[in-house]
Protein backbone atom coordinates (compact mmCIF):
# COMPACT_ATOMS: atom_id res chain seq x y z
CA UNK A 1 0.00 0.00 0.00
CA UNK A 2 1.14 3.53 -0.76
CA UNK A 3 0.82 6.04 1.93
CA UNK A 4 -0.01 9.39 1.53
CA UNK A 5 0.71 12.44 4.51
CA UNK A 6 -2.19 14.34 5.13
CA UNK A 7 -2.40 17.31 7.18
CA UNK A 8 -5.45 18.21 8.66
CA UNK A 9 -5.22 22.71 10.31
CA UNK A 10 -7.88 23.01 12.43
CA UNK A 11 -8.41 24.73 15.68
CA UNK A 12 -10.44 23.06 17.29
CA UNK A 13 -9.15 19.97 18.87
CA UNK A 14 -12.20 17.62 18.59
CA UNK A 15 -12.31 18.93 14.95
CA UNK A 16 -8.94 17.05 14.23
CA UNK A 17 -9.73 14.01 16.21
CA UNK A 18 -12.82 13.63 14.23
CA UNK A 19 -11.45 14.02 11.06
CA UNK A 20 -8.57 11.77 12.31
CA UNK A 21 -10.46 8.72 13.79
CA UNK A 22 -12.70 8.83 9.91
CA UNK A 23 -9.04 8.55 8.35
CA UNK A 24 -6.96 6.55 10.24
CA UNK A 25 -8.25 3.22 8.30
CA UNK A 26 -9.23 4.32 5.29
CA UNK A 27 -7.77 3.36 2.02
CA UNK A 28 -8.18 4.71 -1.42
CA UNK A 29 -8.23 1.99 -4.16
CA UNK A 30 -8.11 3.29 -8.35
CA UNK A 31 -8.73 1.69 -10.86
CA UNK A 32 -5.59 2.35 -13.26
CA UNK A 33 -3.28 2.56 -9.59
CA UNK A 34 -1.53 -1.12 -8.43
CA UNK A 35 -1.33 -0.12 -5.09
CA UNK A 36 -4.48 0.96 -2.87
CA UNK A 37 -3.71 4.64 -1.02
CA UNK A 38 -3.59 4.85 2.80
CA UNK A 39 -3.10 8.18 4.99
CA UNK A 40 -0.30 9.65 7.30
CA UNK A 41 -2.11 11.87 8.91
CA UNK A 42 -0.59 14.98 11.18
CA UNK A 43 -1.98 17.72 12.29
CA UNK A 44 -1.93 21.48 13.36
CA UNK A 45 -3.62 23.56 15.60
CA UNK A 46 -2.82 26.70 14.26
CA UNK A 47 -1.39 28.31 10.75
CA UNK A 48 2.23 28.93 11.85
CA UNK A 49 2.02 25.54 13.14
CA UNK A 50 0.69 24.39 9.74
CA UNK A 51 3.13 26.31 8.17
CA UNK A 52 6.42 24.85 10.38
CA UNK A 53 5.01 21.19 9.40
CA UNK A 54 5.01 21.99 5.74
CA UNK A 55 8.07 23.46 5.69
CA UNK A 56 9.65 20.90 7.56
CA UNK A 57 8.18 18.04 5.75
CA UNK A 58 5.47 18.18 3.04
CA UNK A 59 2.12 16.72 2.96
CA UNK A 60 0.46 15.48 0.08
CA UNK A 61 -2.86 16.41 0.85
CA UNK A 62 -3.92 19.05 3.43
CA UNK A 63 -7.38 19.63 4.99
CA UNK A 64 -7.19 22.93 5.81
CA UNK A 65 -9.79 25.16 7.95
CA UNK A 66 -10.72 28.56 6.31
CA UNK A 67 -11.38 30.28 9.90
CA UNK A 68 -7.54 30.29 11.77
CA UNK A 69 -6.50 32.81 14.67
CA UNK A 70 -3.77 34.29 13.24
CA UNK A 71 -2.21 33.10 10.35
CA UNK A 72 -5.65 32.89 8.29
CA UNK A 73 -5.91 29.64 6.50
CA UNK A 74 -5.82 31.67 3.00
CA UNK A 75 -2.43 32.84 3.98
CA UNK A 76 -1.40 29.46 4.60
CA UNK A 77 -2.79 28.41 0.61
CA UNK A 78 -1.26 31.63 -0.42
CA UNK A 79 2.13 30.05 0.94
CA UNK A 80 1.79 26.75 -0.85
CA UNK A 81 0.64 28.06 -4.14
CA UNK A 82 3.78 30.77 -4.18
CA UNK A 83 6.02 28.07 -3.59
CA UNK A 84 4.36 26.12 -6.10
CA UNK A 85 4.46 23.11 -3.51
CA UNK A 86 2.92 19.87 -4.59
CA UNK A 87 0.64 19.89 -2.17
CA UNK A 88 -3.77 19.17 -2.99
CA UNK A 89 -5.44 21.68 -0.45
CA UNK A 90 -9.14 20.92 0.67
CA UNK A 91 -10.53 23.86 2.51
CA UNK A 92 -12.76 23.50 5.36
CA UNK A 93 -15.07 26.43 5.54
CA UNK A 94 -17.76 26.68 8.26
CA UNK A 95 -21.18 27.70 6.33
CA UNK A 96 -19.65 27.46 2.90
CA UNK A 97 -20.43 30.84 1.04
CA UNK A 98 -20.06 31.28 -2.59
CA UNK A 99 -17.91 33.98 -1.64
CA UNK A 100 -15.18 31.93 0.47
CA UNK A 101 -15.85 29.01 -2.53
CA UNK A 102 -14.64 31.34 -4.78
CA UNK A 103 -11.91 33.17 -3.08
CA UNK A 104 -10.66 30.19 -2.27
CA UNK A 105 -10.34 28.75 -5.47
CA UNK A 106 -8.74 31.81 -6.26
CA UNK A 107 -6.16 30.89 -4.40
CA UNK A 108 -5.77 27.35 -5.32
CA UNK A 109 -7.70 25.32 -3.24
CA UNK A 110 -9.20 21.83 -4.83
CA UNK A 111 -11.86 21.33 -3.18
CA UNK A 112 -14.33 22.52 -0.08
CA UNK A 113 -15.77 20.69 2.67
CA UNK A 114 -18.63 22.58 4.66
CA UNK A 115 -18.85 22.41 8.40
CA UNK A 116 -20.60 20.12 9.92
CA UNK A 117 -19.64 16.83 7.69
CA UNK A 118 -20.52 13.44 8.48
CA UNK A 119 -17.45 11.42 7.81
CA UNK A 120 -18.66 9.64 4.81
CA UNK A 121 -18.31 13.05 3.31
CA UNK A 122 -15.04 13.56 4.61
CA UNK A 123 -13.97 9.72 3.34
CA UNK A 124 -15.56 11.14 -0.22
CA UNK A 125 -13.79 14.33 -0.27
CA UNK A 126 -10.57 12.52 0.65
CA UNK A 127 -11.50 10.09 -2.12
CA UNK A 128 -12.25 13.03 -5.18
CA UNK A 129 -9.11 14.63 -3.87
CA UNK A 130 -6.76 11.35 -3.95
CA UNK A 131 -7.57 10.49 -6.90
CA UNK A 132 -7.19 14.10 -8.54
CA UNK A 133 -3.36 14.37 -6.88
CA UNK A 134 -2.75 10.80 -8.35
CA UNK A 135 -3.94 11.39 -11.66
CA UNK A 136 -1.98 14.64 -11.83
CA UNK A 137 1.63 13.15 -10.70
CA UNK A 138 1.00 10.23 -13.11
CA UNK A 139 0.90 12.84 -15.96
CA UNK A 140 3.71 14.70 -14.89
CA UNK A 141 5.69 11.74 -14.89
CA UNK A 142 4.45 10.55 -18.07
CA UNK A 143 5.39 14.04 -19.45
CA UNK A 144 9.02 13.90 -18.19
CA UNK A 145 9.36 10.44 -19.20
CA UNK A 146 8.61 11.44 -22.91
CA UNK A 147 10.65 14.44 -22.61
CA UNK A 148 13.54 12.46 -21.97
CA UNK A 149 12.86 9.59 -24.74
CA UNK A 150 12.40 12.57 -26.80
CA UNK A 151 15.68 14.00 -25.75
CA UNK A 152 17.44 10.93 -26.32
CA UNK A 153 15.81 10.43 -29.62
CA UNK A 154 17.20 13.48 -31.15
CA UNK A 155 20.60 13.28 -29.80
CA UNK A 156 21.22 9.71 -31.32
CA UNK A 157 19.17 11.40 -34.39
CA UNK A 158 21.95 13.96 -34.71
CA UNK A 159 24.22 12.05 -34.26
CA UNK A 160 23.37 9.48 -36.83
CA UNK A 161 22.92 12.49 -39.06
CA UNK A 162 25.96 13.41 -38.43
CA UNK A 163 27.95 10.74 -39.16
CA UNK A 164 27.76 10.11 -43.13
CA UNK A 165 27.82 14.41 -43.17
CA UNK A 166 31.10 13.86 -41.93
CA UNK A 167 32.76 10.78 -43.86
CA UNK A 168 31.09 12.38 -46.92
CA UNK A 169 32.99 15.92 -45.64
CA UNK A 170 36.80 13.38 -44.74
CA UNK A 171 36.19 11.89 -48.77
CA UNK A 172 35.51 15.35 -50.17
CA UNK A 173 38.33 17.48 -47.81
CA UNK A 174 41.10 14.34 -48.89
CA UNK A 175 39.98 15.27 -52.53
CA UNK A 176 40.62 18.93 -52.13
CA UNK A 177 43.81 18.58 -50.51
CA UNK A 178 44.81 15.59 -53.34
CA UNK A 179 45.95 13.48 -50.32
CA UNK A 180 45.62 10.37 -52.99
CA UNK A 181 47.76 11.90 -56.16
CA UNK A 182 46.76 13.95 -59.32
CA UNK A 183 45.04 11.04 -60.84
CA UNK A 184 41.78 11.21 -60.89
CA UNK A 185 41.11 7.64 -60.75
CA UNK A 186 42.51 7.03 -57.27
CA UNK A 187 39.36 9.09 -55.99
CA UNK A 188 36.53 6.87 -57.31
CA UNK A 189 35.85 4.34 -54.30
CA UNK A 190 35.86 7.81 -51.77
CA UNK A 191 33.66 9.10 -54.44
CA UNK A 192 31.60 5.85 -55.13
CA UNK A 193 31.56 5.75 -50.95
CA UNK A 194 30.36 9.38 -50.37
CA UNK A 195 27.37 8.88 -52.84
CA UNK A 196 26.61 5.16 -50.95
CA UNK A 197 26.50 7.54 -47.96
CA UNK A 198 24.22 10.22 -48.78
CA UNK A 199 21.95 7.22 -50.19
CA UNK A 200 21.91 5.97 -46.59
CA UNK A 201 21.37 9.51 -45.29
CA UNK A 202 18.35 10.11 -47.81
CA UNK A 203 16.90 6.40 -47.18
CA UNK A 204 17.20 7.79 -42.86
CA UNK A 205 15.03 11.07 -43.55
CA UNK A 206 12.38 8.95 -45.22
CA UNK A 207 12.25 6.39 -42.28
CA UNK A 208 12.18 9.51 -39.66
CA UNK A 209 9.55 10.65 -41.53
CA UNK A 210 7.38 7.34 -41.71
CA UNK A 211 8.40 6.94 -38.20
CA UNK A 212 7.67 10.62 -36.59
CA UNK A 213 4.10 10.55 -38.88
CA UNK A 214 3.18 7.46 -37.04
CA UNK A 215 4.22 9.00 -33.67
CA UNK A 216 2.28 11.95 -33.66
CA UNK A 217 -1.04 10.29 -34.82
CA UNK A 218 -0.34 13.48 -37.97
CA UNK A 219 -1.06 10.85 -40.19
CA UNK A 220 -4.55 10.19 -40.81
CA UNK A 221 -5.56 6.74 -40.73
CA UNK A 222 -7.28 5.19 -43.12
CA UNK A 223 -8.64 1.64 -42.29
CA UNK A 224 -10.42 -0.26 -45.02
CA UNK A 225 -10.30 -4.03 -46.17
CA UNK A 226 -6.59 -4.54 -47.42
CA UNK A 227 -5.72 -7.58 -49.09
CA UNK A 228 -2.25 -8.83 -47.56
CA UNK A 229 -1.44 -11.11 -50.56
CA UNK A 230 -1.45 -8.10 -52.94
CA UNK A 231 0.43 -5.73 -50.08
CA UNK A 232 3.16 -8.89 -50.20
CA UNK A 233 3.65 -8.82 -53.82
CA UNK A 234 4.11 -5.18 -54.11
CA UNK A 235 6.88 -5.03 -51.48
CA UNK A 236 8.38 -7.80 -53.33
CA UNK A 237 8.29 -6.33 -56.50
CA UNK A 238 10.19 -3.28 -55.08
CA UNK A 239 12.96 -4.87 -53.43
CA UNK A 240 13.46 -6.90 -56.81
CA UNK A 241 16.09 -5.16 -59.04
CA UNK A 242 18.09 -5.30 -55.51
CA UNK A 243 17.40 -8.49 -55.23
CA UNK A 244 18.43 -9.79 -59.03
CA UNK A 245 21.76 -7.63 -58.46
CA UNK A 246 22.85 -10.12 -55.56
CA UNK A 247 20.98 -13.16 -57.20
CA UNK A 248 18.53 -13.17 -54.21
CA UNK A 249 15.09 -15.21 -55.02
CA UNK A 250 11.98 -14.03 -53.40
CA UNK A 251 8.90 -16.76 -52.63
CA UNK A 252 5.56 -15.57 -51.83
CA UNK A 253 3.45 -18.25 -50.06
CA UNK A 254 -0.32 -16.99 -49.33
CA UNK A 255 -3.69 -17.72 -49.79
CA UNK A 256 -5.81 -16.46 -52.65
CA UNK A 257 -6.84 -13.31 -50.01
CA UNK A 258 -5.98 -12.47 -47.19
CA UNK A 259 -7.99 -9.68 -46.39
CA UNK A 260 -7.88 -7.56 -42.74
CA UNK A 261 -9.24 -4.27 -41.53
CA UNK A 262 -5.77 -2.02 -42.13
CA UNK A 263 -4.51 1.32 -42.78
CA UNK A 264 -2.56 0.41 -46.20
CA UNK A 265 0.30 2.79 -45.96
CA UNK A 266 1.08 1.10 -42.80
CA UNK A 267 0.83 -2.48 -43.97
CA UNK A 268 3.11 -0.74 -46.90
CA UNK A 269 6.04 -0.02 -44.45
CA UNK A 270 5.59 -3.34 -42.68
CA UNK A 271 6.33 -5.25 -45.35
CA UNK A 272 8.93 -3.69 -46.92
CA UNK A 273 11.00 -3.49 -44.29
CA UNK A 274 10.49 -7.12 -43.88
CA UNK A 275 11.30 -7.60 -47.52
CA UNK A 276 14.63 -4.94 -47.88
CA UNK A 277 16.02 -6.59 -44.83
CA UNK A 278 16.07 -9.98 -45.80
CA UNK A 279 17.58 -9.24 -49.36
CA UNK A 280 20.21 -6.93 -47.32
CA UNK A 281 21.32 -9.00 -45.36
CA UNK A 282 21.27 -12.11 -47.31
CA UNK A 283 24.34 -13.90 -48.42
CA UNK A 284 24.43 -13.71 -52.53
CA UNK A 285 22.15 -16.00 -54.40
CA UNK A 286 20.47 -16.46 -51.43
CA UNK A 287 16.59 -16.96 -50.59
CA UNK A 288 13.71 -15.39 -49.55
CA UNK A 289 10.43 -17.43 -48.11
CA UNK A 290 7.49 -14.53 -47.43
CA UNK A 291 4.67 -16.36 -46.17
CA UNK A 292 1.56 -15.13 -45.32
CA UNK A 293 -1.09 -16.90 -42.81
CA UNK A 294 -4.35 -15.99 -41.28
CA UNK A 295 -6.73 -17.73 -39.03
CA UNK A 296 -10.22 -15.87 -37.75
CA UNK A 297 -8.42 -13.17 -35.17
CA UNK A 298 -4.69 -13.06 -36.46
CA UNK A 299 -2.73 -12.78 -39.92
CA UNK A 300 0.74 -13.93 -39.52
CA UNK A 301 3.69 -12.43 -42.06
CA UNK A 302 6.77 -15.01 -41.34
CA UNK A 303 9.94 -13.63 -43.55
CA UNK A 304 12.44 -16.50 -43.46
CA UNK A 305 16.14 -15.28 -44.95
CA UNK A 306 19.11 -17.45 -45.47
CA UNK A 307 21.38 -14.18 -44.59
CA UNK A 308 24.29 -13.42 -42.21
CA UNK A 309 21.75 -14.02 -38.91
CA UNK A 310 21.72 -12.29 -35.77
CA UNK A 311 23.61 -13.11 -32.29
CA UNK A 312 21.13 -13.42 -29.40
CA UNK A 313 22.22 -9.89 -27.96
CA UNK A 314 22.13 -8.80 -31.65
CA UNK A 315 18.62 -10.07 -31.21
CA UNK A 316 17.94 -8.61 -28.23
CA UNK A 317 18.66 -5.17 -29.34
CA UNK A 318 16.90 -5.26 -33.12
CA UNK A 319 13.69 -3.20 -32.52
CA UNK A 320 15.21 -0.49 -30.94
CA UNK A 321 15.31 3.12 -32.53
CA UNK A 322 18.83 3.65 -34.60
CA UNK A 323 19.90 0.18 -33.36
CA UNK A 324 21.74 -1.39 -36.41
CA UNK A 325 24.20 -4.25 -35.91
CA UNK A 326 27.87 -3.11 -36.79
CA UNK A 327 30.13 -5.81 -37.62
CA UNK A 328 32.16 -6.44 -40.44
CA UNK A 329 29.48 -8.06 -42.41
CA UNK A 330 27.11 -5.22 -42.01
CA UNK A 331 29.20 -2.40 -42.88
CA UNK A 332 28.32 -1.94 -46.38
CA UNK A 333 24.95 -2.66 -46.09
CA UNK A 334 23.14 0.86 -45.88
CA UNK A 335 20.54 1.14 -43.30
CA UNK A 336 18.87 4.06 -41.00
CA UNK A 337 18.62 1.71 -37.59
CA UNK A 338 14.50 2.81 -37.79
CA UNK A 339 13.09 0.46 -40.29
CA UNK A 340 12.25 -2.58 -37.34
CA UNK A 341 11.84 -0.33 -34.63
CA UNK A 342 9.11 1.38 -37.05
CA UNK A 343 7.27 -2.43 -37.90
CA UNK A 344 7.44 -3.32 -34.36
CA UNK A 345 5.65 0.00 -33.18
CA UNK A 346 3.44 -0.41 -35.80
CA UNK A 347 2.35 -3.81 -35.52
CA UNK A 348 1.90 -3.56 -31.49
CA UNK A 349 0.52 0.18 -31.06
CA UNK A 350 -1.99 -0.07 -33.93
CA UNK A 351 -2.61 -4.12 -34.58
CA UNK A 352 -2.62 -5.41 -31.20
CA UNK A 353 0.27 -8.00 -32.26
CA UNK A 354 4.00 -8.32 -32.14
CA UNK A 355 7.26 -8.97 -33.99
CA UNK A 356 10.26 -11.25 -33.04
CA UNK A 357 12.84 -12.43 -34.44
CA UNK A 358 14.28 -16.22 -34.47
CA UNK A 359 17.85 -16.04 -35.53
CA UNK A 360 21.29 -17.84 -35.10
CA UNK A 361 24.83 -16.28 -36.89
CA UNK A 362 25.26 -17.83 -40.49
CA UNK A 363 21.88 -19.73 -40.32
CA UNK A 364 19.77 -16.85 -41.42
CA UNK A 365 16.81 -14.83 -39.74
CA UNK A 366 12.56 -15.41 -39.66
CA UNK A 367 10.79 -12.29 -38.85
CA UNK A 368 7.40 -13.40 -37.77
CA UNK A 369 4.68 -10.21 -37.24
CA UNK A 370 1.13 -10.93 -36.34
CA UNK A 371 -1.68 -8.73 -36.66
CA UNK A 372 -5.04 -8.37 -35.21
CA UNK A 373 -7.24 -8.98 -38.37
CA UNK A 374 -9.90 -6.77 -36.79
CA UNK A 375 -9.11 -3.16 -35.81
CA UNK A 376 -11.77 -2.18 -32.56
CA UNK A 377 -13.76 1.11 -33.63
CA UNK A 378 -12.42 3.66 -33.09
CA UNK A 379 -9.11 2.59 -33.85
CA UNK A 380 -7.53 5.94 -34.55
CA UNK A 381 -5.59 5.94 -31.41
CA UNK A 382 -2.99 3.62 -30.47
CA UNK A 383 -3.69 1.66 -27.05
CA UNK A 384 -0.19 2.35 -25.41
CA UNK A 385 2.12 5.27 -25.89
CA UNK B 1 58.11 3.76 -39.59
CA UNK B 2 55.81 5.26 -36.55
CA UNK B 3 52.58 3.66 -35.92
CA UNK B 4 48.96 5.36 -35.48
CA UNK B 5 46.13 3.28 -34.32
CA UNK B 6 43.19 4.87 -35.61
CA UNK B 7 39.58 3.56 -33.74
CA UNK B 8 36.42 4.65 -34.97
CA UNK B 9 33.04 2.76 -35.71
CA UNK B 10 32.45 4.30 -38.95
CA UNK B 11 34.31 2.34 -41.67
CA UNK B 12 34.62 5.52 -44.36
CA UNK B 13 36.40 7.73 -41.41
CA UNK B 14 38.41 5.01 -40.79
CA UNK B 15 39.41 4.68 -44.74
CA UNK B 16 40.09 8.81 -44.62
CA UNK B 17 42.02 8.94 -41.68
CA UNK B 18 44.16 5.89 -42.94
CA UNK B 19 44.61 7.31 -46.86
CA UNK B 20 45.41 10.81 -44.93
CA UNK B 21 48.23 9.53 -42.57
CA UNK B 22 49.80 6.38 -44.77
CA UNK B 23 50.79 9.46 -47.70
CA UNK B 24 52.63 10.95 -44.83
CA UNK B 25 54.37 7.85 -44.24
CA UNK B 26 52.69 6.61 -41.08
CA UNK B 27 51.99 2.83 -40.26
CA UNK B 28 48.65 2.78 -39.77
CA UNK B 29 46.51 0.34 -37.70
CA UNK B 30 42.41 0.34 -37.20
CA UNK B 31 39.79 -0.90 -34.88
CA UNK B 32 36.06 -0.14 -35.09
CA UNK B 33 35.04 -0.97 -31.38
CA UNK B 34 36.57 -0.59 -27.77
CA UNK B 35 37.24 -4.53 -27.53
CA UNK B 36 39.12 -4.54 -30.82
CA UNK B 37 40.71 -0.95 -29.32
CA UNK B 38 41.92 -2.98 -26.46
CA UNK B 39 43.34 -6.10 -28.78
CA UNK B 40 44.98 -3.88 -31.03
CA UNK B 41 47.32 -1.94 -28.34
CA UNK B 42 48.45 -4.60 -27.00
CA UNK B 43 49.61 -6.26 -30.79
CA UNK B 44 50.24 -3.64 -32.48
CA UNK B 45 51.82 -0.93 -29.84
CA UNK B 46 51.03 1.85 -31.72
CA UNK B 47 53.14 5.35 -31.19
CA UNK B 48 49.98 7.25 -31.18
CA UNK B 49 45.88 6.60 -30.87
CA UNK B 50 43.52 8.72 -32.29
CA UNK B 51 40.14 7.81 -30.67
CA UNK B 52 36.36 8.62 -31.80
CA UNK B 53 34.82 9.70 -28.73
CA UNK B 54 31.00 8.26 -29.56
CA UNK B 55 31.02 4.52 -31.21
CA UNK B 56 28.38 2.23 -29.52
CA UNK B 57 28.32 4.33 -26.54
CA UNK B 58 28.01 8.47 -26.36
CA UNK B 59 31.22 8.32 -24.56
CA UNK B 60 33.19 5.59 -25.83
CA UNK B 61 35.95 7.08 -26.31
CA UNK B 62 36.54 8.25 -23.19
CA UNK B 63 35.94 4.85 -21.39
CA UNK B 64 38.63 3.52 -23.75
CA UNK B 65 41.04 6.47 -22.76
CA UNK B 66 40.83 5.69 -19.05
CA UNK B 67 40.60 2.24 -19.29
CA UNK B 68 44.31 2.59 -21.35
CA UNK B 69 45.65 5.22 -19.08
CA UNK B 70 44.11 2.50 -15.93
CA UNK B 71 46.88 -0.01 -17.41
CA UNK B 72 49.23 2.56 -17.64
CA UNK B 73 50.07 3.22 -20.87
CA UNK B 74 51.42 6.67 -21.90
CA UNK B 75 50.84 6.27 -25.72
CA UNK B 76 49.69 9.89 -26.89
CA UNK B 77 45.83 9.83 -26.94
CA UNK B 78 44.24 12.15 -29.63
CA UNK B 79 40.55 12.35 -29.62
CA UNK B 80 38.73 13.18 -32.51
CA UNK B 81 35.26 14.37 -31.63
CA UNK B 82 31.90 15.98 -32.96
CA UNK B 83 30.59 15.95 -29.77
CA UNK B 84 30.93 19.18 -28.54
CA UNK B 85 28.96 20.66 -31.52
CA UNK B 86 26.01 18.61 -30.63
CA UNK B 87 25.97 18.87 -26.98
CA UNK B 88 27.72 22.82 -26.70
CA UNK B 89 29.79 21.34 -24.12
CA UNK B 90 33.76 22.28 -24.72
CA UNK B 91 36.33 19.33 -23.87
CA UNK B 92 39.65 20.48 -22.75
CA UNK B 93 42.39 18.33 -21.28
CA UNK B 94 41.74 17.13 -18.01
CA UNK B 95 43.88 14.33 -16.46
CA UNK B 96 40.90 13.14 -14.71
CA UNK B 97 37.69 13.31 -16.72
CA UNK B 98 39.70 12.53 -20.09
CA UNK B 99 43.04 11.65 -19.70
CA UNK B 100 43.90 12.34 -23.56
CA UNK B 101 46.64 14.69 -25.12
CA UNK B 102 44.48 16.53 -27.59
CA UNK B 103 41.30 16.99 -29.16
CA UNK B 104 40.59 17.60 -32.98
CA UNK B 105 36.59 18.44 -33.94
CA UNK B 106 35.45 16.36 -36.40
CA UNK B 107 35.24 16.73 -39.24
CA UNK B 108 39.21 17.87 -39.43
CA UNK B 109 41.28 19.13 -42.59
CA UNK B 110 43.90 16.65 -43.50
CA UNK B 111 46.48 19.35 -42.93
CA UNK B 112 45.13 20.11 -39.86
CA UNK B 113 45.28 16.43 -38.47
CA UNK B 114 48.68 15.72 -39.85
CA UNK B 115 50.09 18.59 -38.01
CA UNK B 116 48.37 17.30 -34.64
CA UNK B 117 50.13 13.85 -35.46
CA UNK B 118 53.31 15.16 -36.43
CA UNK B 119 53.63 16.97 -32.79
CA UNK B 120 53.74 13.78 -30.81
CA UNK B 121 55.16 11.80 -33.55
CA UNK B 122 59.01 12.02 -34.98
CA UNK B 123 59.52 9.94 -38.14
Amino acid sequence: MERLKLLVVDDEQPMREGVIRALRKYTVSLPYAEDDYGFELCEAGTGEEALELIEKAPPDLLLLDYKLPGIKGLDVLDYITQRQLDILTVMITAYASLETAVSATRYGAYDFLAKPFTPEELRSAVHKATKHLVLSRQARRLSEEKRRVRFQFISVLAHELKSPLAAVEGYLRIIQAKSAGETLAAYDTMVGRSITRLEGMRKMILDILDLTRIESGQKKRELAEVDLREVAQAAIETALPSAQERGVTIELHAPERAPLSADRGELDIILNNLVSNAVKYNRPDGRVDLTIETDEERATITCRDTGIGLSETEAQQLFREFVRIKNAKTKNILGSGLGLSTVKKLATEYYGGDVRVDSAPGAGSTFTVTLRRHQPAPAAAPESR
Amino acid sequence: MPKVLIVDDDPDIVDSLKLILSAEGYAVAAATSREECMRAVEKEQPDLIILDVMMEQPDDGFVVAQDLRRKGLKTPIIILSSIGHVTGYKYGKDSDMAPVDEFVAKPVAPADLVAKVKKFLRK
